[in-house]
């Protein structure tokens, strides 16, 4: 997906047609939050199964709440066993709270901007120094989403393995 | 149409300084406020604020103009601009090892960090470690947390381990070891080996005679277990089927 979101960006890029260049570079940010929500959506089904068809707005909630919470539960439960050291439970804790709020933060603002790009075709894209931005959001910056996601998403899965839940 | 105007007062009125915009999106009817992430610090103070805080007033919001609320974090330009600078930064110091850095700011002065490197050992996460941090401090920044993205650098807990011997028992040290490899990039068979032997110790596992361990009722009961898909009772009945046919 996140291939596609590049070819539509250089098509953009190179595109000297206002509209064209338009088309093209609103469709690139849209492919670029599918790749960023496809690879959430990944981990949520691997961790539970029914996660994966959240719908996506609801999945930054699931990640602040149902996501943490059972995780920090067990390690507690485990800390208070000795299975984990009082040092695990603060780093994976940390850790999870850390990429959950990131993902989360990082889901909201790519989806707006998407549906910027899909449903509000009046608000047009910008060019400044030959980046093209929609809603203060630069498509150099869109293109790394999939991979922030993907960072975010192996401390969660991190995390649960830590707890010995998955 | 719903007008933004009455959210912006409101928002003006209570002195929420650190929401920098506010748009009703028409296409799901939401609001959005728009709040930069270096304003988010731990505990909201004078021109700050804090996710519990933004939660709050999102909830506020909801209630009293009886419409959904969404707070969209941004980075400001100065962000990336440090981001790709600190990555050209250690590239040029390593060889071109590091694959992605990723910096997330608590307020101006604490950064937690996503690095992804090529070929990662012990010597290289600590020197890449030393000098990033160096570089940080140098910009008045204090490292909160760095994770590693390649795999992970951590030893596995207990409770980890636990769940593998669960669902792969009776197993040996060296059938365990190459399990964990899976997800570990380095872990000493001396250091398994003492950990088996701390486990063994307190009740949690039993080594049988031909050096596989198994767990003990007391373990059973501390493995997280279920219905669904990812339960450990689930894989082990996979494990099982596997190991039969």
């Amino acid at each position: 997906m996140k291939l596609v979101g590049e070819k539509l960006e250089n098509y953009a890029v190179s595109e000297s047609d206002e509209n064209i260049k338009d088309l093209f570079g609103r469709s690139a940010f849209n492919r670029y939050y599918y790749a960023a929500f496809l690879i959430t959506r990944e981990m949520l089904g691997g961790i539970n199964p029914k996660w994966k068809k959240t719908p996506h707005k609801e999945i930054p909630e699931l990640l602040k709440g149902a996501v943490r919470k059972p995780v920090i539960q067990r390690l507690k439960q485990n800390a208070k066993k000795d299975l984990i050291t009082n040092g695990e439970l603060s780093a994976l804790q940390t850790k999870l709270t850390n990429a959950t709020n990131e993902l989360a933060n990082l889901l909201v603002q790519a989806y707006d901007v998407r549906l910027i790009a899909d449903y509000e075709p009046e608000r047009h894209i910008l060019i400044k120094n030959r980046v093209i931005i929609l809603s203060s959001c630069k498509l150099t910056s869109a293109n790394n989403w999939a991979d922030r996601a993907s960072a975010y998403c192996k401390d969660i899965r991190k995390a649960w393995k830590g707890s010995g839940l998955v | 149409m719903f007008s933004t105007e009455i959210i912006k007062n409101y928002i003006e009125e209570k002195k929420h300084d650190f929401i920098f915009d506010v748009r009703h999106r028409p296409s799901d009817d939401v609001i959005l406020l728009y709040v930069p992430q270096e304003k988010i610090i731990e505990k909201s103070k004078k021109g700050f604020t804090s996710s519990r805080q933004l939660e709050f007033i999102k909830k506020k919001i909801e209630a009293e103009y009886e419409m959904p609320v969404e707070v969209v974090v941004t980075q400001s330009e100065d962000h990336f601009e440090l981001e790709a600078g600190i990555f050209q930064i250690l590239n040029r110091k390593f060889d071109d090892r590091v694959l992605a850095l990723y910096l997330s700011f608590s307020g101006h002065k604490k950064v937690n960090v996503w690095i992804d490197i090529e070929g990662l050992n012990k010597d290289i996460l600590q020197s890449i470690e030393k000098h990033l941090c160096n570089i940080l401090d140098e910009a008045n920044i204090l490292v909160n947390v760095i994770s590693w993205a390649s795999t992970e650098p951590e030893l596995p807990t207990l409770a980890s381990i636990l769940r593998e011997i669960k669902i792969y028992q009776p197993i040996d040290l060296d059938g365990l070891l190459k399990l964990l490899h899976k997800n570990f990039y380095s872990i000493p068979d001396k250091w398994l080996n003492r950990k088996l032997d701390q486990l063994r110790k307190r009740g949690f596992l039993r080594r049988e005679k031909n050096g596989c361990y198994v767990l003990t009722a007391l373990a059973v009961a501390s493995v997280p277990a279920g219905t669904r898909y990812t339960s450990s009772d689930i894989e082990r009945a996979l494990a099982l089927g596997k190991r039969k046919w």
